[in-house]
């Protein structure tokens, strides 16, 4: 794609290159599109995440009651025509905590995952391209990080700072940005070896144009499908947290947190915990199946 | 053929995994009950008893969490070992009901001399440490040395002991350096008052000579108490067996064997209880999961009253709090009910001071009361200039029943624009907030529970000293408040004392340190076969192994 | 390799670095943890004193780090005892079950996922696809509280967790695991009886794990399968299943072997929570009791010993890889 070398600098020579590549984008969308919405599960994938954005979105609309207020002695009913979840250990009604809930994993996820991005992949970028002392030191550093399980370093961090969930987001960032730091730097080392680049450098390009125009886009591809996949992942995560109690303050409607509420109540009262449980399920697999989904499109190896 | 063959294999070796899970699974049931089995564990099962040739009785406890240590000098905390010590380790005076009558323990009868200085006590003859060495003056002394010596958790309840002294084998005088009102009561307390481990096992197994034996009884035991420690396997479980040469014998009705269970799940103490696989849930369940359980199968709830109270205490120095008009409109906004209710199930009541209706004096009739009043509230925050509210931070522990008051609290006080900020944390951290000195608290209000552990409120008032601001208390005290605490307990008179405490507390209500949400009652949980069981506030969760026996329980 | 064994070291010099950073910035005093609630100023001063809790802090790492170089983990604060032996006692619990866990990774997912290559697109590979989908969402701690649910509390076939205690036989101690054990001393019954409590944390422990394998065995195969040499074989005439052992197995097996050392680690975090909700007395418990109590050594310990536990790992799976494939190029 971007094989042009300087010399050819001709206005008609580029518009009609530009034209050319407008073209072949466009019916790679088209072809990606197909791609996406041929497999059914990657649409229910699709569709699932769809209306996951919406009801975060529009649960101060669509929720009955709100999240927070309760009036104790309406605690622990069953699902009724009332409270279609039930209410939990408060009397809060568990249908309308669910819908904002959503809202909430969502972010944290977001946010989580583009942190971890925003970290990983400079640095990743840095440890394939700027020599291999650099890239020594730096890929211990990050071997000494994944030396702990993701949770554990996750929950330690987050305890250390506290809890809510900018801390959170923090503790998986932290947790997290290892991998991508490593993904990218294998696609670098590999890219690197490729005869474009090799062409690139000999037709004068500098360093970082070089990074910026070849190697980034060719090394992006599995970053993202890295990145949708680990949204799931990290809501998972993120959820962890709060069952295990270090996530946001109560009474703020986390998923997690809402699991580790009605925990004493399972045996019997089990819609406390069940359907928060039910919503994260449903929530990762989505975002799974869109990953899925996405990675058949971007790395063509994998599809079957 | 040989394509299908692999799939067969395949589905062989399945079918096989599928079944072995199902063969274990249905061959489980019968073992896990509670009852005679105890096999297969290292647990040695010799009685040797003077019992006839019955089956030995054991009786499935399930705890909270794993103990810390088995010392009495050291750890001092309930689910640290004390619950546990109690069955090794004796007191010299047992409190045995909740108006905090005294009677002998090790100590037969004790005297106090004039000048309220010295204590005479008379040793019971015949007491055998579970090393078989005798229980006397000496090992009275060498208890006290030890403790001192260690310096650690016990050694704080001995600070008023000048010297002990031995007059004769079996008898021996406590020395004070001041009068102490308290002195007895703590004695026969819960904590640090222990006595033991026997002077012979001290020696036996210091590692290097005068280390009192300390790392050997963390885990290991040697009193003169009815049980003995068999094995104690971490996260697992403990195991207790009757101590043969016990002073008090084995007459009458009581249990072998004592298993402890260690179960960190509610719900699977629940369940357990509920199948009859454990007996008595020795450790305190959250109120709202006993009574869920209350009708269940055969458990029963023993529902006693408790010398313990909860309240939200506030930052007396920063913030909009360090008004005590403030503090009075929060203590108004505030829903005892629903906490009464929501948090404890109605298994609370009102109070409206700073100790339990169990403690006594009586709250003093003009002493002021905070009833929930929403206009009034509103009207004092607005005269203090805070009509728009404002944020507080509140440091909680995250237990029991916490969650539910706190969020009371917050619906509570949004009435009034005013936003509360939770924080859990384990007590440690709680307690490092509540340490700070005087004008560094970092927080706004915090939330915990006080409780008398002797019959006598100074337990539960001195903590309302300056002192104490370093400790627990938020900051509140003066010059004068403080020589009302100090006098009290520089006194013997009962009358005085009396007054004194009520002019404190008048002056407490008035000034309002602290939201008294509720003083709660005593649940304890267990099967309907387990007889014998007595709550004693001041024993506080420590329950009195040797009076519970087992009657009329299924045979499985 | 031998510079692959060598990059061991810094790491873990750098986990000590950065496990005594985090474990004493957890707010709370230790001292006054270990005095008690109703400790005086004192007490706790004493207790800060003997276990050095009052030097600075990078003088107390460099104490700490004096005596690890000579193989002291350091005492427990809480429990006096030995981190060492605290840690030892409760290792063979987590190791049994996380290789327990492994071992019904493989044992399932391996053939489930050669079976959906092999019937791709038909009955047992949408069973086995659905299977990975649902497995890979569904949270571990919710599952544990639904596993005991339906198991224990509805079914009673299994027990509700624990690993010892009354009523289960347990071996003479060899190794401590106590099905190896139990098969070494040849002891039907504890073996039995160590199984069943292995089962209900296992399978939670094993779910996510299984889901990872199945799918990355069915995608090697099938990749393996379209490969030039296999439908050479088949041209040939060789059958299918020499097809599938001999020439397709080993190749398809390295990506497995890779995943395989990754969930071995992710697993240690996974054991955190089914040690806690299923009261299996392991590294995790010790762990989540060390954090509430600020006990440092314990925690370093621990760390220290899952740092080294996770570098074996992947260690091995690395040499492995470089065994199975010596096209790699692994350091330039």
């Amino acid at each position: 794609m971007s094989n042009a070398s300087a010399e050819f600098q001709s206005k008609e020579y580029v518009a009609q290159r530009r034209r050319l590549t407008w073209e072949r984008r466009r019916k790679q969308a088209r072809k990606n599109w197909y791609l996406l919405t041929r497999n059914p599960l990657t649409v229910a994938g699709l569709v699932i995440v769809g209306l996951l954005v919406l009801t975060a979105l529009l649960a101060p609309i669509i929720a009955p009651y709100s999240p927070t207020a309760f009036d104790i002695r309406d605690q622990l009913q069953a699902p009724s025509t009332t409270h279609l979840l039930g209410t939990d250990e408060m009397g809060r009604d568990i249908l309308s905590r669910i819908l904002y809930g959503a809202g909430i994993s969502l972010r944290v996820g977001l946010t989580a995952v583009i942190a971890i991005a925003a970290i990983g992949i400079p640095i990743g970028l840095i440890a394939g391209t700027a020599g291999s002392k650099v890239d020594t030191v730096i890929m211990r550093i990050a071997d000494v990080f994944l030396s702990f399980p993701q949770l554990v370093l996750a929950l330690a961090i987050a305890t250390v700072l506290g809890g809510g969930l900018q801390n959170v987001v923090i503790a998986l960032a932290v947790a997290g940005w290892p991998w991508y730091a490593r993904l990218v730097r294998g696609m670098v080392l590999t890219v690197r070896q490729e005869t474009f680049i090799e062409a690139a450098k000999v037709s004068g390009a500098t360093k970082l144009k070089t990074i910026m125009r070849h190697i980034m886009p060719n090394t992006m591809g599995p970053v993202i499908v890295q990145a949708s996949m680990d949204m799931g992942y990290t809501i998972l995560l993120a959820a962890s947290l709060g069952f295990l109690g270090i996530g946001v303050k109560v009474p703020t409607p986390e998923w997690g947190l809402m699991i580790n509420a009605g925990r004493q109540y399972f045996m019997t009262q089990w819609w406390v915990a069940g359907f928060p449980g039910i919503a994260i399920l449903i929530t990762v697999l989505g975002f799974n199946l869109l990953g899925d989904g996405l990675r058949d499109i971007l790395d063509p190896r994998s599809r079957s | 053929m040989k394509r299908q063959g692999k799939l067969l294999v395949t589905t062989i070796l399945v079918v096989l995994v599928l079944l072995t899970f199902g063969a274990l699974g249905c061959g489980g049931s019968t073992t896990t009950t509670g009852g005679t089995d105890s096999t297969g564990t290292t647990v040695s099962t010799d009685t040797t008893g003077t019992t006839s040739s019955e089956e030995p009785v054991t009786l499935f406890a399930s705890r909270n969490n794993d103990p810390r240590s088995m010392d009495p000098a050291d750890e001092i905390t309930g689910t640290g070992g004390l619950e546990s010590q109690v069955a090794f380790y004796e007191r010299l005076i047992n409190i045995v009901d909740e108006t905090g009558t005294m009677e002998p323990g090790l100590a037969e009868s004790w005297e106090v001399s004039e000048d309220g200085l010295t204590y005479t006590f008379e040793l019971r003859k015949g007491v055998k440490f579970h090393d078989g060495t005798e229980f006397d003056a000496e090992a009275v002394r060498f208890t006290w040395e030890r403790i001192m010596g260690i310096g650690t958790g016990a050694a704080q309840y001995w600070q008023v002991v000048e010297d002990i002294e031995i007059v004769d084998d079996y008898t021996v005088d406590i020395k004070l350096k001041n009068v102490s009102p308290t002195f007895l009561a703590t004695l026969g307390g819960q904590r640090g008052i222990y006595m033991g481990p026997s002077p012979a096992a001290v020696k036996e197994n210091e590692k290097t000579p005068g280390d009192w034996a300390v790392d050997y009884f963390v885990d290991h035991e040697c009193g003169t108490g009815p049980y003995t420690l068999v094995s104690w396997t971490h996260d697992q479980e403990l195991v207790y067996e009757k101590f043969d040469d016990y002073w008090r014998g084995w007459d009458g009705q009581h249990v072998d064997q004592i298993v402890h269970r260690i179960v960190k799940e509610p719900a699977t103490i629940r369940l357990l209880l509920e199948r009859g696989e454990i007996d008595i849930a020795a450790d305190d369940l959250a109120i709202s999961l006993a009574t869920e359980m209350e009708g269940q199968g055969d458990i029963v709830l023993d529902v006693a009253p408790t010398t313990m109270l909860t309240h939200i205490t506030f930052n007396l120095d920063n913030g909009p709090t360090a008004d005590v008009r403030v503090r009075q409109a929060i203590a108004m906004l505030f829903d005892y009910d629903a906490a009464i209710e929501g948090a404890y199930r109605g298994y609370a009541k009102r109070v409206y001071g700073p100790i339990p209706s169990s403690v006594w004096p009586a709250i003093p009739a003009e002493a002021q009361r905070y009833d929930q009043n929403v206009e009034e509230a509103k009207k004092l925050l607005a005269e203090a200039g805070y009509a728009d509210g404002f944020t507080l931070d509140l440091a909680c522990m995250d237990m029991y029943d916490y969650k539910t008051i706190v969020q009371i609290l917050q619906q509570s006080l949004a009435e009034a624009n005013i936003t509360v900020n939770a924080e859990f944390t384990t007590w440690p951290v709680l307690f490092e907030k509540l340490q700070q000195p005087k004008g560094q608290k970092p927080f706004g209000m915090a939330a915990y529970q006080m409780w008398a552990a002797i019959p006598d409120p100074s337990d539960i008032l001195m903590w309302w000293h300056t002192d104490a601001i370093t400790v627990i208390n938020p900051g509140w005290g003066t010059p004068e408040t403080d020589k009302l605490i100090d006098d009290a307990n520089a006194t013997l008179d009962q009358a005085e004392r009396e007054s004194l405490y009520s002019e404190l507390i008048v002056k407490m209500n008035e000034d309002c340190p602290a939201i008294n949400v509720a003083e709660m009652q005593h649940i304890m949980v267990y099967n309907d076969w387990v007889k014998g069981y007595k709550y004693i506030p001041y024993y506080n969760g420590l329950v009195n192994w040797y009076e519970l026996y087992i009657e009329g329980k299924p045979v499985n | 390799m031998a510079k692959r064994v060598l990059q061991v070291i810094p790491v873990l010099l750098g986990v000590t670095v950065l496990t005594f950073a985090i474990a004493h910035s957890v707010p709370g005093d230790p001292a006054r943890a270990i005095a008690g609630i109703y400790a005086t100023e004192e007490t706790v001063e004493v207790i800060r004193a003997k276990w050095g809790l009052d030097k600075p802090l990078p003088e107390q790492y460099l104490v700490y780090l004096g005596h690890l170089l000579r193989g002291d983990l350091g005492a427990s604060i809480q429990s006096r005892r030995p981190v060492a032996d605290d840690i030892m006692d409760r290792l063979p619990a987590t190791l049994e079950l996380s290789l327990f866990a492994l071992l019904l990774m493989v044992v399932v997912g391996i053939p489930m996922g050669m079976i959906a290559a092999r019937w791709r697109n038909r009955l047992p590979d949408h069973v086995a696809r659905l299977f990975v989908i649902l497995g890979g969402a569904i949270p571990s701690f919710w599952l544990a509280l639904v596993a005991q649910l339906v198991f224990f509390s509805w079914l009673g076939w299994l027990p509700f967790g624990g690993r010892t205690g009354a009523g289960i036989v347990t071996p003479e101690t060899v190794s401590g695991l106590y099905v190896l054990d139990s098969i070494l001393t040849l002891n039907g019954t504890a073996l039995v009886h160590s199984l069943r409590q292995l089962l209900l944390p296992g399978m939670v422990l094993a779910l996510a794990g299984t889901t990872s394998i199945t799918r990355m065995t069915r995608a090697s195969m099938l990749e393996v399968l379209r490969q030039d040499y296999i439908k050479a074989a088949r041209a040939k005439g060789v059958s299918g299943r020499t097809i599938v052992l001999k020439h397709a197995f080993k190749n398809a097996m390295i990506p497995t072997i890779t995943v395989l050392g990754l969930l071995f680690g992710s697993m240690l975090g996974g054991a955190f929570v089914v040690e806690w909700i299923f009261a299996w007395p392991g590294i995790g418990t010790l762990a989540a009791n060390s954090i509430t109590n600020l006990d440092y050594t314990v925690i370093m310990g621990i760390s220290i010993v899952i740092a080294i536990v996770y570098s074996i790992a992947n260690l091995l799976v690395d040499v492995s890889y470089m065994v199975l494939n010596p096209k790699v190029r692994y350091e330039k």
